[in-house]
């Protein structure tokens, strides 16, 4: 008896409909402005609680055994969402990005569609392209221009939270402003929009500014790598946490990175597939990201001022992968090998990698950096993969890195003043 | 004030180390002890038991380090050190000359790179296992125990080694299974020790070397350095003169001593162990870790009653029987039964490393627990040993393990849709409808083990075998442990373990693994039934049912004599095949219950090829030796392995097309230009270019090029990938390594590695059409591991699209500059070599349709669903071609089948070239009927991954055997499964097995 045929051809779904209540996956704080943005455009959302053993096992239950880490625990939330008491599929949508390839990612969509189908789901999945520069175009061009902005403040939030945490002398003081922060950026979002966003955001750098830290001095990592693994706590094992807990201070490449670098390949697959409109209609959105990334910057200008915690343009990243990865690659090596030397320019004593087991382009990333050592005075660099389990030699070797990220400053700083 | 001392504490995943030193930094005593799973505690025992000797009051100095010695130092005052730093400190006290450090310890590998800068030794790199490598002494540990000896009776039978076998090592649970294979082909003991320790010598070196220098003096310490065979091994693999290696003389203790001097570095501490000690001792026993606990396992009772049935042998004198052996890694179980498939007799013995005797002695055993009584008239052998055994017993049917098991199963409870089986070392998933195997799965290699994991994890803690289930039942909150492959549990368990879980919790949560392992990385998505089946070994364990049941949510039952179902099941076979058909009226093979020694082994390398084999030799009074462990299948004269040569080879006509050559194609090819030479360019046989070579071999010679194609992949090759590529790739990507390595050998003017970015297809109007991102990046790849540039490399690593024409139009004729070429004669390059690709594909297609119109009952096609470069090449597909038509089946290679006749739409979405065409293939599988598909992937296939889910739902129903390789290099798990394979397909076997007369069921 043959099975009902689920065809794997992409349908988008043009005319969502709005009273249905958006779920996204918890990748890292920047959903919870989604959920602000989409609530200022009129529908609900709601970010799924942070990944646990359960999300792992109901993700593994499907699997085939090979996927990477994100497509695990984004399908293992899904199925935990599904299959709580009460839920009703009718009433809800799943919101998972996706892109044209060439890694992984891509698929996650098509194929939780065929896993949640043959389980007999039916249910909505928001879903789109990164050639389409993530312009969800049903929720419009209101909502899009609210969840730029509002990634823009948690990426700069973040950058504050890494700056000041290490250095904090009541522990937990800066933890709690951020919470603290993000909750009413989320609500400022929703209740005013961009306006009110930005006056949230004024409020929250100067409370941010009247933590009491004290002086020290600690290597600067940076950290690279897969952007899920990177950015989500879970699967990375709380890699930043870590880091600081032994002395570091972190640098962590930011999420819309990885915008601004979709936005660069539309720029020119449109101009070589000769679709002026859609190639001015980008260009015009790159140019109006750029001015929100500087009215959002506006805010914390006192505090994001050394050059250091800058972001370079992308087209500085890819100049800077060059020797190592050309452009004409797509995907996250030439923003990670990028951002990587980036960081050494910047003066950081060490580099981590993180990628899920198994991770294409994370892979080429681990299989390059040999030589972006080398050609960078062996400086310290550790590659971690994740794939859910818990590691017990994680700490052992960021033990060592630190250590070693220490020496390496030191005698950068001597041969800075001899 | 002379008697101060200081104390280092180093605590490991497996031992304890503590040091006293006194002020000069010399050693006053030192503890090395194993911990059993309670590693505070045996601190503190320690302690104790030091402090009567050197009281506690004169400790001045503590240092710690391991992941458990935080507690010490942060309640008595001391510093906690990583034991890296630890070690180095050390390493500056006794071998400041040392530049590499190997250390392996119980669960952790470390390699330490070294400097001297100044007056003092640092650490310049280091490199510790990942998660595949994970515990390595450990696992020496395991297999000592497995080969039932000490580890010092091992280390020594290394050395007595003469010729050691190959032993895949990248994943201690191949090289289990490796070990496995050639104790049943009858291997010596003490050559499988010393090939195991050189296997992880070479592990040690690709998978934590990486391709890091091991620059001279090199040290070897932690606990496995104690172990002379490691010392050998070692010094073999890093071609070090006897003696070279560095063994300090206190080879276990120096992170202990290092972490004491750093202590004695630094200020003087008091040291408050009378009033600490209790609370210490409490915070030892306390339990962590609750979070995320399991729920208690519960066993529900059977509603129904399972019955074999049996015959008494009271009263007989002779009685008519079939006999069924299984022989596995684990145990070797013997069934006899009557003309009525009533059970006569049984016996369950353990293997023992010793297959020929383990069945010795259990004929001898089974002839007098019956009284003499059985009077043989078939025997059949199933099971991994099933060849060797059938061979020494006089077989009459050799069967592989998952027939006779599903027979079993089939006959015990003819309603059965669902068997579970886990034994010593394999476990099975199979799936019947009305009889027949519709669907089976086999545990892929990395999470094999499964019973006997059990056991060794039970023995890790201290806990009986038999009372596993008792203690682990009783366990309110079993502890949470990982469950994807055995060595990821291990390390889960010791993580769990030193967070103070208590012994139930992970005994329970043993059970809890071991079941979510196998439902998840064993049964995968596949159906599980209503009529449940738990067979094999562990299904004694009833804490594991418990576990199915709770998971599954469904009724699992264990049927009776669950452990030797497998010989039960043979023994069925064995009667179908003497009483129906063409067995009727055949007199048995079988030689009798007193087999005294009556073959020897002995064993020879066979220098034939690269490949090296051992093979090893049973010779038996009478008929011909068996031999046994050619990688080629030179010696082999099985019955099973017939020669088919009405059987096509259409991957060997493939190769010649590719090549454009009739023979000699293995070695390095040289394809010369027809006028001046212009130079020199070297291909890579790796890749892409096993469907793309005629493209751009015409290209190149249109040019005036000579093209020079790197030798076939063989075991050099594939060992100089492994261990100069980076670790965590797939194997067909590593290979590059070796491919590249190679024709750097050759005096070339250019190396050709370009960026393949996307791939043709034709009539496809999808946006994209991706390689592989870790083909794409080729190039990159390649630059990060030989630094093409600083070593004046030619390279050819431009980008090409061949989904875009235009483009790649442009970049071709860029090339074709750059080689010299102009206009005119570029663009009769490019016109030459798509008409040469176009000639290679319609070649392929025209014989596949020729082969397509052959098909039928007697002539099955089985479609290899993989990638050109890792389906047809001969080093990386382990054989599996040869090995189809072997079994009389007809191998086909995906780009035979007329892809483009398949409507690619439902496929659009998937974004790589490769899925597109997997997917149409299987389209084709679908449709065409005595067409079927084995899915060829390797270990760490990305794309594989996701591609699989789609090919399973246009498959549907049709089975699917789907083989992840790796560089394994046993191949008797490969030959059941294909075997299993083939039976399924034609569902005739079982369906005639089944329900014999006589049989009560419920």
């Amino acid at each position: 008896m043959a099975l009902k045929r689920i065809e794997v051809a992409p349908t988008a779904k043009r005319g969502f409909d709005r009273k249905k209540t958006v779920f996204l996956p918890y990748m890292c704080d920047h959903a919870h402005v989604i959920v602000g943005a989409l609530a200022w455009c009129g529908i609900e959302g709601k970010v799924l609680p942070p990944h646990d053993e359960k999300t792992l096992a109901y993700g593994r239950r499907y699997a085939s055994g090979g996927e990477c880490l994100p497509f695990i625990l984004t399908t293992g939330e899904f199925l935990k969402l599904l299959e709580s008491p009460g839920f009703d599929p009718q009433k809800a949508a799943l919101f998972m990005p996706t892109s044209c390839g060439p890694c992984r990612f891509g698929q996650y969509y098509n194929v939780q569609k065929l896993i949640l189908s043959s389980l007999g789901y039916d249910i909505d999945i928001i879903s789109v392209e990164s050639y389409d520069s993530y312009t969800i175009q049903d929720l419009g061009r209101e909502f899009r221009k609210c969840t730029w902005y509002g990634l823009l403040a948690v990426d700069l939030l973040q950058k504050l939270l890494w700056k000041t945490r290490p250095y904090e002398l009541e522990p937990g003081a800066t933890d709690r402003i951020y919470q603290e922060s993000l909750r009413s950026l989320q609500e400022a979002l929703g209740t005013g929009g961009r306006k009110r966003l930005l006056l949230s955001l004024g409020e929250s750098v100067a409370r941010f500014g009247e933590i009491p830290v004290r002086e020290e001095e600690r290597p600067k990592i940076g950290v690279v790598g897969e952007i899920y693994i990177r950015a989500n706590d879970y699967g990375n094992s709380e890699i930043i946490r870590l880091v600081e807990g032994l002395g570091g201070e972190v640098r962590v490449a930011p999420v819309c990175e990885w915008l601004y670098y979709t936005n660069r390949k539309k720029i020119q697959d449109t101009r070589e597939r000769k679709e002026f409109l859609k190639l001015i209609n980008t260009w015009i959105e790159d140019l109006w990201q750029h001015h929100g990334e500087k009215e959002v910057g506006q805010r914390f200008a006192g505090f994001l001022a050394p050059p250091e915690l800058r972001e370079p343009p992308v087209s500085q990243l890819i100049r800077n992968s060059d020797p190592y990865v050309k452009e004409v690659y797509r995907g996250e090596p030439v923003l990670d090998i990028g951002k990587a030397v980036d960081y050494i320019a910047k003066g950081a004593a060490g580099i981590i990698n993180t990628l899920p087991f198994s991770c294409m382009p994370g892979t080429m990333v681990s299989a390059v950096s040999t030589l972006v050592r080398k050609d960078h005075g062996n400086i310290p660099w550790l590659n971690l993969t994740f794939d859910g389990q818990k590691q017990t030699n994680l700490k052992t070797r960021l033990e060592a890195f630190i250590f070693q990220a220490r020496r390496f400053a030191a005698s950068a700083a001597r041969g800075r003043s001899p | 004030m002379s008697d101060q001392f200081y104390l280092g504490i180093d605590v490991g995943s497996v031992t304890v180390k503590v040091v006293a030193l006194d002020r000069h930094g010399e050693l006053l005593r030192d503890y090395y002890c194993r911990s059993h799973g309670t590693p505070l505690s045996t601190v503190i025992t320690i302690l104790d038991d030091l402090f009567t000797c050197l009281p506690a009051e004169l400790v001045v100095g503590l240092g710690t380090s391991g992941s458990g010695g935080e507690l010490f130092a942060q309640l008595l005052g001391g510093i906690h050190m990583n034991e890296l730093i630890a070690q180095v400190r050390a390493i500056n006290r006794f071998h400041p000359e040392a530049r590499t450090v190997i250390e392996i310890g119980g669960q952790d590998s470390k390699l330490l790179i070294l400097e001297r800068r100044g007056e003092e030794t640092v650490l310049v790199d280091f490199s510790l296992n990942t998660q595949c490598a994970a515990g390595t002494g450990s696992f020496l540990d395991q297999q000592a125990a497995r080969l039932g000896m000490s580890i010092e009776e091992f280390s020594k039978l290394a050395l007595e080694s003469k010729n050691p076998p190959y032993i895949a090592g990248r994943c201690a649970v191949f090289a289990k299974s490796d070990i496995i294979h050639l104790q049943q082909v009858g291997v010596e003991t003490k050559e499988i020790v010393a090939g195991l320790c050189l296997a992880l010598a070479r592990n040690f070196r690709s998978d934590i070397g990486r391709g890091r220098e091991f620059n001279r003096p090199i040290v070897f310490q932690g606990g496995v350095s104690r172990n002379p065979g490691m010392v050998r091994a070692f010094e073999q693999v890093l071609e070090l003169e006897p003696g070279e290696l560095i063994i300090p003389k206190h080879q276990v203790l120096m992170a202990a001593i290092g972490t004491a001097l750093i202590a004695k570095d630094n200020h003087k501490i008091a040291f408050p162990w009378e009033e600490k000690r209790e609370e210490l001792a409490r915070l030892a026993r306390a339990r962590e870790g609750r979070e995320g606990a399991h729920r208690q396992l519960f066993l529900r009772p059977a509603r129904r009653a399972l019955v074999l049935p049996e015959r008494s042998l009271d009263g007989e004198t002779a009685v008519e029987a079939y006999l069924g052996i299984d022989v596995g890694s684990i145990s070797t179980n013997l069934v006899a039964i009557d003309r009525e498939g009533r059970m006569l007799g049984r016996v369950y013995l353990r293997t023992g490393g010793d297959p020929l005797l383990a069945v010795r002695r259990g004929l001898k055993i089974l002839d007098s627990e019956t009284g003499g009584k059985l009077v043989v008239i078939g025997a059949g052998t199933t099971g991994s040993g099933r060849e060797l055994i059938g061979r020494l017993v006089g077989a009459d049917l050799v069967k592989n393990e998952i027939t006779a098991q599903a027979t079993a199963a089939v006959v015990i409870d003819p309603e059965v849709d669902t068997v579970f089986e886990i034994g010593g070392q394999d476990s099975k998933f199979i799936r019947l409808k009305n009889g027949a195997i519709i669907d089976f799965a086999m545990n892929k290699a990395c999470a094999a083990g499964t019973g006997s994991f059990l056991e060794e994890q039970s023995g890790r803690l201290s806990i009986p075998i038999e009372r596993f289930s008792e203690i682990a039942l009783r366990c309110p909150a079993p502890a949470p442990l990982g469950e994807r492959c055995t060595v990821f549990m291990e390390s889960d368990l010791i993580h769990h373990q030193q967070r103070g879980s208590s012994k139930e919790e992970l005994v329970a949560g043993l059970a809890y693994s071991i079941a979510y392992n196998y439902l998840n990385r064993v049964v995968g998505n596949r159906k599980i039934g209503e009529r449940i089946l738990f067979q094999g070994g562990v299904a004694h364990n009833k804490a594991v049912l418990a576990a199915f049941q709770e998971l599954t949510g469904k009724e699992v039952l264990v049927p009776p004599h669950h452990d030797v179902t497998g010989a039960y099941g043979m023994a069925l076979l064995v009667r179908e095949q003497m009483e129906n058909g063409n067995g009727e009226g055949k007199r048995t093979a079988f030689r009798g219950f007193d087999l005294d020694r009556n073959y020897e082994v002995s064993h020879f390398t066979c220098r034939a090829c690269a490949n090296v084999c051992e093979i090893k030799q049973v010779k038996f009074r009478d008929g011909p030796p068996l031999f046994y462990g050619s990688r080629c299948g030179k010696f082999d004269e099985l019955q099973r392995r017939r020669a088919h040569p009405e059987i096509p080879d259409l991957f060997e006509e493939r190769e010649r097309l590719l090549w454009g050559k009739n023979e000699d194609y293995d070695g390095l090819l040289s394809y010369e230009p027809r006028g001046r030479k212009q130079g020199r360019i070297g291909v890579p046989r790796a890749l892409l270019f096993w469907e793309k070579l005629p493209f751009w071999r015409e290209f190149f010679l249109a040019l005036g090029y000579e093209v020079l194609v790197s030798p076939q992949t063989d075991r050099e090759l594939l060992k100089a990938s492994v261990q100069g590529a980076m670790a965590l790739a797939c194997l067909p990507s590593k290979v590059v390594h070796g491919h590249v390595k190679a024709l750097l050998e050759q005096k070339l003017d250019y190396l050709f590695l370009p960026a393949m970015i996307d791939a043709d297809f034709p009539g496809l109007t999808t946006q994209v059409n991706h390689n592989c991102p870790l083909i794409q990046g080729m190039p990159y790849v390649a630059n990060g591991q030989f630094d093409f540039a600083s070593r004046s490399i030619p390279v050819i690593e431009e980008p090409f699209h061949f989904y875009q024409p235009r483009k790649l139009r442009l970049e071709l004729a860029e090339l074709g500059r750059r080689l010299g070429g102009r206009g005119a004669r570029v663009e009769e390059a490019i016109a030459r070599a798509w008409a040469a690709q176009r000639a290679f594909e319609r070649g392929c297609r025209k014989r596949g349709q020729e082969m397509l119109d052959e098909l039928g009952p007697q002539r099955r096609g089985v479609v290899l669903l993989a990638r050109s470069y890792n389906g047809c090449d001969r080093g990386l597909n382990l054989d599996v071609p040869a090995k189809l038509r072997e079994m009389g089946a007809l191998p086909i290679p995906l780009d035979f089948l007329p892809l483009e006749e398949v409507d690619w739409r439902p496929f659009s979405a998937v974004h790589w070239n490769c899925g597109k065409r997997i997917l149409c293939a299987a389209e084709i599988v679908k449709r065409t009927p005595y067409l079927h598909a084995v899915y060829l992937s390797h270990f760490m296939c990305g794309p594989d991954s996701f591609i699989i889910h789609h090919v399973r739902h246009i498959l549907g129903d049709e089975p699917l055997l789907f083989l992840e390789l790796d560089e394994h290099s046993g191949d008797a798990g490969l030959l059941t499964r294909l075997e299993a394979y083939l039976d399924s397909l034609s569902h005739v076997a079982l369906a005639r097995a089944v329900a014999p007369a006589g049989v009560e069921v419920e």
